[in-house]
């Protein structure tokens, strides 16, 4: 879908100041997990979330699930706020924003057949009386690439592909206005990922679907996602249509990113190696200890995320220029 | 071409299972020569860790069972040892690094009681000597003096890693042995390790390695030559910029356009259909050729023999043998 026209629409999500703190044990500092995100996913897109470990990615997908309730900020989806939704309501909510996880082999059932661990969600939201079932299962196994038979089998009898197959086929049973996707080729070889990301492709183009697709893997974001946000530590650094900010990142922690990306994939030439450290303050900059283009505020200060190009956003007081990328 | 210092060949080995025999490895071939580093790739099951394993002799004696073959290691052969002549080999000639730093390190003990230990088994240095010695190795990784004294679990998996390949380097190996170093890493730390390692190669310290991977853009950062494996077998060999640029044989192809790359048009993706093969009964011939999309009669019996390119490049593909170009396979 094009996607000028995309952000005149109404997000599926809007993400605002959201923060999660796990707290710490013996009276130290929490742990923030995220800190201060505030993110858009427009319909029919693919929103892709890089960062390392640590960086926050897999805690927003968990909120926006309903697995982790944030600290402070909001989660709007249609009407509701996420971030304060009883658990009742959560039910409904559900139906409409699945996840598909990057392990498929302990994300299905084992004592449940394939057929049975997609039929389930038809019938806990009444989508299917019992007799549609079979017929439902068999149009979701062919949309995934898998055959009717493969609905009477146990997980355990699938390759690993094929049961992240059944982990997508599970996840869009119920029609969801949002499928999060967290890393969901990471524990696959590289020519089943290959097959699986084009089925996702296929998928979200077909269904008009929009996905919110978590991974560390850059190239793998980059084939897939129309937009790409960028995590270090809690903080959202950069946001962009992802050609752009892939091949000229304005972040330094993104530029340094990819400088560290194998040549192979496409990576850039490797930034310099970093400077001396000196630790930032808790409300500064997260990469100020290792940033060459640091100002003194980027001590104490992190700032807002700013447009700096049309469609790239960089929450940075100095960032790179357009023509010096190297 | 330097004189190999690690050959194994035609190593055929299988594995005593309930269900059978899983036929893991099916006449490997390759060698290892001096000074050059080669990334030994596959995907699951397609040997890699198997036959690193074979060379340090560290397979379950019970479950394994080498149907044929030999590791030559400087002219001996590796697979005739018995446990303890294995021991003067197995750390000190060819060191290892595993994928997890954290699980190849004993929780229980101190970075510097893994140095001291190594040292003293390997090279009967104590005290002071050993120290300094300890001291000296972790610079040379780019760790601080403190980490002597730190526990596994109080370090980053890249330190974690860092101090790994201080404890191979303590015994001066003639072969370093990596299995998937950097993939538990993140992709920041993985380069900073590749940086590290391509360092102590150039310096001379560690001087031939074999690098395991499924990673072909760590290959290609690192590496002189490449060996492809598919489910056992070897499929391609050769100068990593000849194997990566002009891929002969079919899965090697498949193998790379399947792989999403930030230079490449965001609509060409390859795959390759189907999955690896159960090896309780690996398909009879070319193994691959139960995916391939050019697999001809003679492919499901008979296994290729390695055709040759220029530049000690060669793949196992009937396709080549009979040097058909209208294969598309050129």
């Amino acid at each position: 879908m094009a996607l000028a026209e995309a952000h005149q629409v109404q997000p599926v999500i809007r993400m605002e100041g959201l923060r999660k703190a796990f707290p710490a044990r013996d009276g130290a500092a929490d742990l923030v997990a995220v800190d201060g995100v505030s993110l858009d996913i427009r319909p029919g897109e693919t929103l892709g979330l890089v960062g390392e470990s640590g960086s926050g990615k897999t805690t927003i997908a968990r909120m926006l699930v309903g697995l982790e309730t944030p600290t402070a900020g909001s989660i709007h989806f249609g009407d509701l706020d996420l971030a304060k939704l009883a658990r009742r309501d959560w039910r409904d909510v559900r139906r409409q924003v699945q996840m598909v996880f990057q392990n498929p082999e302990s994300s299905l059932n084992p004592r449940m057949t394939i057929g049975d661990a997609i039929a389930r969600p038809l019938r806990i939201h009444g989508l299917a009386k019992r007799a549609e079932c079979p017929r439902r299962v068999t149009e979701l196994l062919a949309m995934v690439g898998l055959r009717p038979e493969h609905a009477a089998r146990f997980p355990h009898e699938l390759s690993g592909g094929q049961q992240q197959r059944a982990g997508i086929a599970r996840a869009l049973a119920l029609q969801p206005k949002l499928a999060v996707l967290d890393e969901p080729t990471s524990a696959l070889d590289v020519s089943v990922q290959a097959q699986i990301l084009l089925l996702l492709r296929r998928l979200q183009r077909d269904l008009d679907l929009t996905f919110f697709f978590i991974s560390h893997n850059l190239s793998v974001v980059q084939f897939l996602s129309h937009r790409t946000a960028v995590m270090y530590r809690g903080r959202l650094m950069e946001l962009g249509a992802t050609r752009a900010l892939m091949h000229r990142p304005r972040h330094p922690y993104t530029r340094h990113l990819l400088g560290s990306v194998p040549r192979f994939y496409g990576g850039l030439p490797a930034a310099q190696p970093a400077t001396a450290a000196e630790a930032a303050e808790p409300a500064g900059c997260p990469f100020y200890p290792r940033c060459h283009n640091r100002l003194a505020q980027c001590r104490g200060d992190f700032p807002e995320l700013a447009a700096i190009a049309p469609e790239q956003h960089v929450a940075c007081f100095n960032p790179l220029k357009e023509d010096t990328q190297s | 071409m330097a004189e190999p210092l690690l050959t194994v060949e035609d190593l055929s080995l299988s594995f005593r299972s309930l269900e059978g025999a899983v036929q893991a490895l099916d006449r490997v071939s390759f060698h290892l020569s001096e000074g050059e580093v080669m990334g030994f790739v596959g995907e699951s099951g397609s040997g890699k860790s198997v036959t690193s394993l074979a060379i340090l002799g560290l397979l379950p004696r019970e479950a394994t069972v080498v149907t044929g073959g030999r590791v030559v290691y400087r002219g001996r052969d590796l697979l005739a040892l018995a446990p303890r002549e294995f021991e003067s080999i197995r750390g000190k000639e060819i060191g290892m690094v595993f994928q997890s730093p954290g699980g190849s390190l004993n929780p229980l003990h101190r970075i510097e009681r893994h140095l001291l230990e190594v040292l003293a088994i390997h090279r009967g240095l104590d005290g002071s000597r050993a120290r300094t010695e300890a001291l000296q190795l972790l610079e040379r990784v780019g760790l601080p003096p403190w980490v002597m004294r730190s526990y596994p679990h109080e370090l980053s998996g890249g330190m974690q890693q860092r101090a790994y390949i201080a404890i191979a380097l303590a015994c001066h190996p003639a072969v370093l042995i990596a299995d998937e170093p950097t993939s538990a890493l993140d992709v920041s730390v993985q380069a900073q390790i590749l940086d590290l390692l391509q360092e102590l190669h150039g310096a001379g310290l560690i001087r031939s390695i074999l690098f395991i991977t499924h990673d072909l853009g760590v290959v290609e950062a690192l590496c002189d030559r490449v060996t492809v494996l598919y489910a056992g077998q070897v499929v391609e060999t050769g100068p990593v910029a000849d194997v990566l640029n002009a891929p002969r044989h079919p899965y090697t192809q498949g193998l790379i356009a399947a792989i999403p790359r930030m230079t490449v048009e965001e609509e060409a993706l390859g795959h390759i259909p189907g999955t690896v093969p159960n090896l309780l009964s690996p398909p009879p011939g070319c193994r691959f050729h139960t995916r391939c999309e050019h697999a001809e009669p003679i492919c499901r019996t008979t296994r290729p023999r390695p055709t040759r390119f220029a530049g000690d490049h060669a793949a196992r593909c009937h396709l080549l043998e009979q040097g058909s170009a209208g294969h598309g396979l050129g």
